[in-house]
């Protein structure tokens, strides 16, 4: 019991001895406390201006090590070239070249929006009028061509016309197919097709956001051009039905295969690039070793670091 | 005068041309021409699958032996063009242009006619380096090599289109001209088909004869497929120079891309296909040395002088008329109570059409001429190979992958 009782007076004395401690180091330190900038704002404007953090630091995020940047040990100096990971590969940009503001006048006019026929209600469609085969053996040779099986094919005359006024001019029905007559109560077609891929339309922008297809294998190149994650170059196996055609019918449903952006300006939203001859611009066996040896584009943090640097100089 | 456009056709002209009638109906107007970009597929009959390049298991009837057989008939004058899904063997035949079937046009491995007043070329297949200096060496039947090489562009097809110095209109190519990616919108493009990212990068995504033709020909409108998606583009030739308008579509497929409507300029109808006098001046001019064998050949600088060529062929026409020979089948027809009989290759057909044209140009019958001394020059195997791991074999070896994108 003795030998407990003098225990405990020890631990007692030696807590005691480390608060007196604690006290001292706290009083003797506290100049050198990284201070809270939202409290503290005057005493840590002074700090950061003799020094460069992480946080104004924009070549930080480049860094493949954010942890050992927030150290106390980071001591770049800035006025140097940043350091950040490397790629010789760039994507070509599409405003490389100058854009024309006006289109010339192509030799063909591209009316824009529909194609309303003002002669159509004039002339209704001629639903029995489908050129029909007549097979009538004038030929170029006048004669019948016995295939070589031994089978007489004939000869079917291909007078076949269109433009207004021109008799025999097919209907909008298409009365030869099966399945598809007049009549039909073909559903409205909508301008936003339910089960249509958002791709292919579309010219009016260029979004900055969305994944990527999540699919093919990955060359481990980013880029800062787009925004996905990584750019791959996929294949797509393994994605398809096993046939090529689905069995849906347009015969059927022809509101399914026709969509309102077949009859729209597809260029409308496009500016005219100029085109660059062939001879200067196009050598692709020799552009790869072109592009390993270009000088790499300056991303947005040396773009910042740089503005950073020059601010810099202009306050000395 | 309006014109439709559709990307990659892969023998379902039915949903086409139904889209089309559907169109007409709710949209009150009337087309006057559909123009393929390609892909076609102009199978007739179960033996022409066996010259078209696609897995075994992607060998489908599909519709156009309707229309060659007469069972059914185009609503609309049809234009194509070839691209690297064809049945080959047929295209062969009519390698000068023709009518495939009653009232559906093929314009040949390379050529121009006139539609109205408005003039249309193209050019048929896919480019490949390693083929494009060759000549047109392959005969039906195709073997595993041939089947894939037969439908890449020529120099000497490419060449005779440069010779074309009179405007053209509308120009269709399957595969996209190098660069054009530089001329519309990317970034969407790369957005909705990552895969193409590298060659756009790489400045390999697209055919480069198809390029210099567009710098030659600066065509108000080009047409091309191919890559299955729609994409726009405007390319300027120089400073205050005429303007191309580009678009790509994608395949027949419900909620798809595959169709545009364009409205040009034209003389009052009626409209026909016509046969072009510059164009059948050329082709006269150039049989002489048109390629039939592997060996390379070089066109580069020949450049013969055509008035001689283009005075007589004008005389010709003014005789005889520009309208195109008449269709002529030749083969049976796929019989579909029939399917899957026993069948065999017939080899080669001189179609009457091509007869008939080249003895108005009063040029001989050369498709079917072979040299077998010829035969035992290769090919460079490392550059077939090096390429075939290309961006081609996204469509060729998986021609319906991205259907349920």
């Amino acid at each position: 019991m003795e030998e407990s009782a003098q225990r405990r007076e020890r631990l007692k004395a030696m807590r005691m001895e480390a608060s007196q401690e604690d006290a001292t180091f706290n009083t003797d330190h506290s100049a050198v406390n990284l201070s809270n900038p939202l409290i503290e704002s005057t005493t840590n404007s002074q700090i950061t201006s003799q020094s460069f953090n992480y946080y104004t630091n924009p070549m930080a995020a480049y860094s493949g090590n954010k942890r050992s940047q927030v150290s106390p040990q980071m001591t770049q100096d800035y006025s140097s070239t940043p350091q950040r990971p490397r790629t010789n590969k760039t994507l070509p940009s599409p405003s490389l070249q100058p854009h024309i503001n006006e289109l010339p006048n192509p030799q063909m006019q591209q009316p824009p929006g529909h194609y309303a026929n003002p002669n159509y209600s004039s002339n209704p469609p001629r639903s029995s009028n489908l050129p029909s085969p007549s097979w009538t053996g004038n030929g170029p040779q006048s004669r019948s061509y016995c295939g070589p099986g031994g089978i007489d094919f004939p000869i079917l005359k291909t007078h076949f016309t269109s433009g207004s006024g021109q008799p025999g001019y097919p209907s909008p029905h298409f009365t030869n197919s099966p399945g598809h007559g007049s009549g039909r109560g073909y559903p409205s077609p909508e301008p936003n097709f339910s089960n249509s891929p958002s791709h292919g339309s579309g010219q009016g922008g260029y979004p900055s956001s969305g994944p990527n297809q999540g699919r093919g294998y990955g060359l481990g190149f980013k880029n800062n051009m787009t925004s996905g994650p990584s750019s791959g170059r996929g294949r797509g196996r393994g994605r398809g039905r096993g046939l090529g055609h689905n069995h849906l019918s347009a015969e059927d449903r022809p509101d399914r295969f026709f969509n309102t952006s077949m009859l729209e300006d597809p260029w409308k939203f496009l500016e005219p690039v100029i085109w660059k001859p062939l001879k200067k611009q196009w050598n692709p066996y020799s552009h790869r070793a072109k592009v390993s040896e270009s000088p790499r584009q300056s991303s947005l943090a040396e773009v910042l670091a740089a503005s950073f640097n020059e601010a810099s100089n202009n306050a000395e | 005068m309006k014109i439709a456009i559709e990307g990659c056709m892969h023998g379902d002209l039915d949903n086409v041309y139904a889209t089309l009638l559907h169109l007409q109906e709710v949209e009150r107007t009337k087309i006057d021409l559909l123009i393929c970009c390609g892909d076609f597929q102009a199978v007739r009959n179960e033996e022409d699958l066996e010259s078209l390049s696609v897995p075994p298991k992607y060998r489908s009837m599909n519709s156009f032996w309707k229309y060659y057989s007469g069972e059914k008939v185009a609503p609309f004058p049809t234009l194509f063009i070839g691209g690297n899904h064809e049945a080959s063997n047929y295209l062969w035949e009519l390698y000068y242009g023709g009518w495939a079937a009653p009232h559906i046009y093929f314009l040949g491995f390379a050529g121009v006619v006139k539609f109205g007043s408005i003039r249309i070329g193209g050019l048929s297949g896919i480019y490949k380096s390693h083929d494009y200096h060759l000549g047109h060496f392959e005969r039906p039947p195709y073997n595993s090599k041939d089947i894939k090489s037969v439908y890449h562009v020529r120099e000497y097809d490419v060449h005779k289109l440069m010779q074309v110095e009179e405007p053209v209109d509308i120009f269709v190519s399957h595969d996209w001209p190098l660069g054009i990616t530089d001329h519309g919108n990317w970034k969407d493009l790369v957005r909705h088909k990552p895969y193409f990212e590298e060659e756009i990068r790489d400045r390999t995504l697209g055919s480069k004869p198809a390029a210099e033709l567009l710098e030659k020909l600066k065509p108000p409108y080009w047409f091309s497929a191919h890559l299955h998606c729609k994409f726009a583009a405007l390319v300027q030739h120089g400073d205050g120079g005429p303007v191309s308008k580009f678009l790509a579509l994608d395949k027949c497929i419900p909620g798809r891309n595959f169709l545009q409507i364009i409205e040009v300029e034209s003389e009052p109808g009626p409209h026909e296909i016509h046969y072009d006098e510059e164009w059948l001046a050329i082709t006269r001019r150039y049989n002489s040395i048109f390629p039939l064998t592997m060996k390379r050949s070089n066109f580069g600088g020949k450049k013969l002088d055509m008035e001689d060529s283009r005075q007589w062929v004008r005389s010709k026409l003014q005789s005889r008329g520009t309208k195109p020979f008449e269709f002529v089948g030749t083969v049976p027809c796929y019989n579909s109570s029939q399917a899957g009989a026993s069948r065999s290759f017939s080899g080669h057909n001189r179609n009457p059409q091509t007869e008939a044209l080249l003895q108005f140009l009063e040029l001989p019958y050369v498709l079917d001429d072979s040299e077998p001394a010829e035969s035992s020059i290769s090919r460079d195997p490392i550059g077939y190979d090096s390429e075939d791991g290309g961006i081609e074999d996204v469509d060729e070896i998986q021609l319906p992958e991205d259907d349920d994108e």
